[in-house]
């Protein structure tokens, strides 16, 4: 045995060892939670306008969902969605189209199919989901979707790809590590909230054996991204969240509840996103399908929901609070037939002002919705009046 | 898939075929022999892709601990010679098992409060609290190589290769632990409960 005094300093320089990583991140940690970067308030403009057409009306799978949405530095929008003959079959692939200056979406394209992706990715892949698009300050087009190692969204982990040219061409994708668990389960689904710092928190979920809520932490590096996961709620009820900023400070989280409630759940933050309060069942219905909330230039806050009798995706509508989501009043229906499916609406708040919207459609279309204040103004006199 | 996580890997995949293929029998020249059967077994692919491949589709992130453990382990049968003594393996179980209680549970959302085990690996998201777990395994590494116990030095190991990023993953979580060497560990931390009854 060695003496105490060499063992020592060899305990102590073990330890060291073991800290030196922690310690090496000490300053990029005093970045941690930078705040919530909340968009530049334009002008609001005074005549209502709404216009609302499909982007993929040629589409001949049998299957297009969760539609995305980005608006480029320029002003170009580009959407992306998984296209394919079904939820989590093998040739479901990754679609985007883009709407340039004259205001006709481009044809869409493939661009990810789960062969190239498996041989990017060095692993199997069975099918591929949810992607997810995002700009930075670069004018850099990052887009987030899963992967499917086997079974369905349980079997899930996510990805990562930049594109430099809005979307022609990408770099491989890099695979993120989530979860400890194989890696598995972790997907996108609503839009990223920009931080002050130019990374994004983005809200993610998991749907292993539980179902939660998370944020995802991205901060673009040179090189690499450097991503994170903080827990929203523990549980196995509430998912999907869609979280809006209400200042730098607060936030306040939508979820997706499949326990039955019938109900909206709505968390708050107050310390920039890094812990989130108890859900409680809010005033807006649910009926287990994805929503989406929005905070409009003037503080109000916007929320598509589905609210079929039937409990069923049958009509998607649109509801506003103007006190931060206590009370909220229905002021539109964008879509409504029996028997059919409307749902997984993603919202945007353009530089203009104006909501950029996406959902899906009968399963098999990417709508695109466009609507300014004025004309949520103008629904919400007429609902006014249809009342008195 | 960065080149090092392909080797890590790869390195992985070789050491668990060589470590299966060698319990059957003991001595440099059955090393030998399993060592040349796992280094084709590797290679050889399977409906068009390397096992590599596949290994990597299930085991995302093979731990540094477990990997040490195989290589010993196959060193240990072929030479003969005790690297690691009972209480090395005892250190080993007992940390994998005292890991894997601390982590899985809340990974599946079956934490406190929304607590997530898990985020204390990366230190960048909240390094206050991400001292707990480097704290932790720095005290219990510190005192595992105080008493001799070198098991301690596996531990400095996972640090530094997290360090250097050897893994896919940035997490220091999956260089201590994975779902393998935490199965393990808590298979034998029950045997040797049940022994020492």
């Amino acid at each position: 045995m060695a003496s105490p005094v060499l063992r020592s300093f060899l305990a102590l320089a073990a330890g060291a060892v073991v800290l030196a990583p922690w310690w090496v991140a000490r300053d990029e940690a005093a970045a941690s939670f930078p705040g919530f970067a909340l968009p530049v308030s334009p002008a609001a403009e005074a005549v209502p306008f709404f216009v609302s057409e499909v982007i993929n009306p040629e589409s001949p799978e049998s299957k297009a969902h969760s539609g995305t949405l980005v608006e480029m530095a320029d002003g170009r929008l580009v959407a992306a969605w998984y296209a394919g003959s079904g939820e989590g079959a093998r040739d479901v692939a990754i679609h985007l189209s883009s709407r340039g200056q004259d205001g006709t979406w481009s044809e869409p394209r493939v661009i990810f199919r789960r062969e190239g992706v498996a041989s990017d990715l060095q692993r199997y892949v069975h099918s591929l989901g949810n992607p997810l698009l995002f700009t930075d300050e670069s004018n850099r087009l990052g887009l987030l979707f899963v992967s499917i190692a086997a079974g369905k969204w349980s079997g899930s982990s996510m990805n990562l790809a930049w594109s430099s040219d809005a979307g022609q061409t990408w770099t491989r994708p890099e695979k993120l590590t989530l979860n400890p668990l194989g890696n598995l389960s972790a997907l996108p689904r609503n839009p990223p909230v920009p931080l002050v710092d130019g990374g994004w928190a983005v809200p993610i979920y998991e749907e292993f054996l539980g179902r939660f809520p998370e944020l995802l932490w991205i901060r673009p590096r040179d090189p690499g991204t450097q991503a994170a996961v903080s827990r929203m709620a523990d549980g196995m009820s509430v998912f999907q969240p869609s979280v809006v900023a209400l200042s730098a400070e607060r936030g306040l989280a939508f979820y997706r509840d499949d326990s039955g409630t019938g109900r909206v759940f709505l968390a708050g933050s107050s310390d920039r996103g890094r812990t989130w309060g108890e859900g409680t069942a809010s005033e807006l219905p649910n009926v287990d399908s994805g929503v989406c909330a929005l905070r409009l230039s003037d503080g109000r806050l916007l929320c598509a929901v589905n609210d079929s009798p039937n409990r069923k995706r049958e009509n998607l509508r649109l509801a506003l609070s103007a006190d931060d989501g206590q009370t909220w009043r229905y002021i539109a229906t964008l879509a409504e037939e029996r028997r059919e499916n409307f749902d997984y609406p993603y919202m945007i708040l353009g530089r203009d002002g104006r909501v950029r919207m996406l959902y899906s459609s009968r399963g098999t279309r990417i709508v695109y919705a466009e609507f300014n204040t004025a004309w949520i103004d103008e629904q919400v006199a007429s609902t006014k009046e249809a009342r008195e | 898939m960065s080149s090092s996580a392909y080797w890590w890997n790869a390195i992985g995949l070789c050491l668990l075929l060589l470590w299966v293929i060698q319990r059957w029998r003991g001595g440099w020249r059955w090393f030998f022999v399993s060592a040349s059967v796992a280094a084709v077994v590797s290679v050889v692919p399977i409906l068009g892709h390397s096992p590599r491949f596949w290994f990597s589709s299930v085991a995302a992130n093979v731990s540094v601990p477990l990997l040490i453990l195989i290589a010993v382990s196959i060193w240990q049968r072929a030479s003969g010679v005790a690297v690691f003594r009972a209480r090395e393996w005892s250190a080993a179980w007992i940390f994998g098992t005292v890991a894997a209680l601390a982590l899985y549970p809340s990974a599946l959302g079956l934490g406190f409060r929304s607590f997530d085990a898990y985020s204390l690996g990366w230190p960048w998201l909240d390094w206050l609290s991400s001292s707990l777990l480097f704290g932790s395994v720095a005290l219990t590494a510190g005192f595992l190589v105080w008493r001799g116990n070198r098991f301690g030095w596996v531990l400095v190991a996972a640090a530094a290769a997290y360090l250097a990023r050897w893994q896919e993953s940035n997490n220091f979580w999956d260089y201590l632990l994975d779902p393998l060497f935490g199965a393990i560990s808590l298979l034998a931390a029950v045997r040797l409960l049940l022994h020492r009854s």
